[in-house]
């Protein structure tokens, strides 16, 4: 800062205020802490859990290589390899989904609005059979 | 006040010229083409999964065979058969179409049918029988009083119950020839069979494509084919849901080749009041859910339609009375009551590990 | 309505669809469901101080149906209305407040736009899990909106040396 006595009125006529850069120092600080919260908590996951409408519709091992066409709503490819999770393809319109990063810790997940689903890493035990009857 | 109307007009009129634009342009945009078959990795894998939609739920399979359609083509083929055959709540439905017949004449006329839905309805009728109504198809109008599938939560009146009741009985349905008859004012429902009949269409279609090493198709949690092997020939392995845990396994079924298996339980659909569970699993003699100590019976064996049928007419007979109709359809089964005790008949014994703490295998 | 106030309107919502067709074009590092760099809303801030607050609401959100039904999908409408509504709502607030400068007023449009995305998701997705994007929702919220903000304010300044029309 060019004046150290800045007073309101000077201060008033500068773009970027004195409360502009507490406000922004601030927020970003809690956006940090809150970061880091999130992810020191975050452990390596067991399985990717596929939901539509807030629902479990199915669960792979993340250790097991694999693709998976889900058309429950909509289209996406979903893509297991080397422990981490991604979509690779779908019909939605921006491709949103495609675009965001490989999935592979507790918690991290991939949205595509437009189908409704959401693609979670969760911990627990893996998962290793091949269907489940509820 | 009159700013914001201006506002408001201002809105709608760019609005409605965007749109105009929106609606010129639109061609251009629509040759924009986001599938793209590059992703795909070719024939290398040896198996691939699909999480799809059909019969009013999900529909998990993991398919061993180099054609990559078979997944798509399977939704297909169930969502026909939902639409065109067996349910109820389908206009278009052979069984919709017995159903309105019922209601509108009296005695019911016949309703021509074909010779799958034929063939449902014969399995249906058998098992009723041999089960002496504990599973019955004509309690549509009950399951609809209830409507656990619509989330109600209500007990229904005592009377409404017992004069549907009155109504019911798998001896009103009559099938002959190419048609079918029911004679009462009561519905058919397949519901508690639907998904099994589908597994069996899906082991058809699998016979006769011929393309199809193994396979694994899961139809809502609630029915399961084993259909040959996997390219490591490890045998296929179920897991059944924990009854009061649905993230914890109550145990695992290691089946080998193709096998049937179904599942009931009281906490798929229901509703607590007072203290008192009120789930979708309808006795046919009371009209009221059972309540008879059992949490879930699954039921493994040759044919799908049956072993979703008997999953039902067991829990409602329980373990002692179900024995015989169990070895007559030569089906093998598990039993879970709300005491936490786990019954295998001694088919299975071998294939069932228990997983769950807390549980006893009898 | 005059003539002068129509085409001063147009202008407004022109310059937000091409500010909002303009970012599309950029490239991100990487995506995070509901960020957005909010350039359009450099024009809702400047309509905000120059016009009033039914003006800049008006302007916000005829630019966001036109470019929802010009280069989005209506699904997408939910979330930018929500977006939208948030961000102007906070901007309203702080500038009201006003010991800030458009700077802290763009941070509070940035940091509302993400925080309504987040919560139209775990509304109509009902999967909770979604609050883990919180921490990033608030980050990524707060930088672009400094920078749309001191941007605002720059042409702010100079608009204030030439009579607006």
């Amino acid at each position: 800062m060019k004046n150290p006595v800045d007073d309101g009125r000077r201060d008033a006529r500068n773009i970027v205020r004195k409360n502009d850069l507490v406000l922004f120092g601030g927020l970003l600080l809690v956006g940090i802490v809150l970061f880091a919260a999130v992810n020191f908590a975050k452990t390596g996951g067991a399985q990717v859990d596929v939901h539509y409408d807030g629902a479990v519709v199915a669960s792979y091992p993340l250790d097991t290589d694999r693709e998976v066409d889900l058309t429950y709503n909509g289209h996406n490819l979903l893509k297991i390899e080397k422990g981490r999770a991604t979509v690779i393809d779908a019909d939605c319109p921006e491709l949103l989904c495609t675009k965001q990063r490989a999935i592979s810790k507790e918690g991290e997940s991939i949205v595509c609005l437009p189908h409704k689903l959401v693609i979670t890493v969760s911990g627990g035990k893996p998962n290793d059979v091949d269907g489940v009857l509820q | 006040m009159s700013g914001m109307r201006h506002s408001l007009k201002t809105v709608c009129v760019l609005c409605a010229c965007a749109l105009l634009v929106c609606a010129c342009t639109s061609g251009a945009g629509a040759n924009k083409d986001n599938t793209s078959d590059t992703a795909v990795s070719g024939d290398d894998m040896t198996s691939y999964d699909d999480v799809g939609f059909a019969m009013g739920t999900v529909v998990n399979q993991t398919i061993y065979s180099t054609d990559k359609n078979i997944a798509a083509e399977i939704v297909d083929l169930l969502t026909t058969i939902e639409k065109q055959r067996i349910s109820w709540r389908e206009e278009d439905s052979e069984v919709a179409a017995i159903n309105r017949n019922a209601l509108a004449v009296r005695g019911g006329a016949p309703t021509e049918i074909s010779q799958e839905t034929k063939g449902y309805l014969q399995t249906a009728l058998e098992i009723a029988a041999d089960s002496n109504g504990a599973f019955d198809p004509t309690m549509g109008q009950l399951t609809q009083l209830w409507d656990f599938d619509g989330g109600s939560e209500v007990v229904p009146d005592a009377s409404r119950i017992s004069s549907l009741l009155a109504d019911v009985g798998y001896a009103h349905v009559h099938v002959e020839g190419d048609s079918a008859t029911l004679a009462e004012s009561s519905s058919i429902d397949l519901g508690a069979m639907g998904k099994g009949i589908g597994c069996d269409e899906v082991e058809s279609y699998f016979d006769a494509k011929g393309d199809v090493a193994g396979a694994l198709v899961n139809i809502g949690g609630s029915s399961v084919l084993t259909y040959g092997k996997k390219s490591t020939d490890e045998p296929w392995k179920v897991a059944v849901l924990n009854p009061r845990d649905e993230v914890d396994y109550l145990g695992a079924l290691t089946l080998k080749g193709t096998n049937h298996v179904s599942s009931s339980g009281d906490y798929e659909r229901y509703f607590e009041l007072d203290g008192k569970r009120y789930h979708h699993i309808l006795d046919p003699a009371t009209g009221y859910p059972v309540d008879n100590g059992l949490m879930s019976v699954t039921v493994v064996g040759r044919h799908g339609a049956q072993c979703d049928a008997l999953s039902t007419a067991c829990f409602v007979l329980g373990w002692e009375q179900s024995l015989e109709l169990l070895a007559r359809y030569d089906a093998e089964a598990i039993f879970v009551t709300t005491d936490k005790q786990v019954q295998v008949t001694d088919g299975l014994k071998d294939s069932f590990q228990l997983l769950a703490d807390g549980y006893t295998v009898l | 309505m005059t003539t002068n106030k129509i085409s001063r309107f147009a202008l407004m919502v022109v310059l937000a669809m091409i500010l909002s067709y303009l970012e599309t074009l950029i490239p991100l590092p990487f995506f995070v469901p509901g960020m957005k760099l909010g350039l359009a809303n450099i024009i809702t801030m400047i309509a905000l101080y120059k016009m009033g607050v039914p003006d800049a609401a008006t302007i916000s959100l005829t630019r966001i149906v036109l470019s929802t039904a010009l280069f989005g999908n209506f699904i997408g409408l939910a979330y930018s209305i929500a977006g939208g509504v948030l961000s102007l709502a906070l901007m309203v607030c702080l500038k009201r407040i006003g010991r800030f400068s458009l700077t802290g007023v763009g941070i509070a449009g940035g940091v509302g736009h993400n925080l309504a995305q987040i919560g139209v998701a775990i509304v109509l997705l009902r999967t909770d899990g979604l609050i883990y994007y919180l921490p990033v929702l608030l980050i990524t919220g707060t930088v672009t909106g400094y920078l749309t903000g001191t941007f605002g304010g720059l042409i702010l300044k100079k608009l204030d040396k030439i009579p607006f029309v």
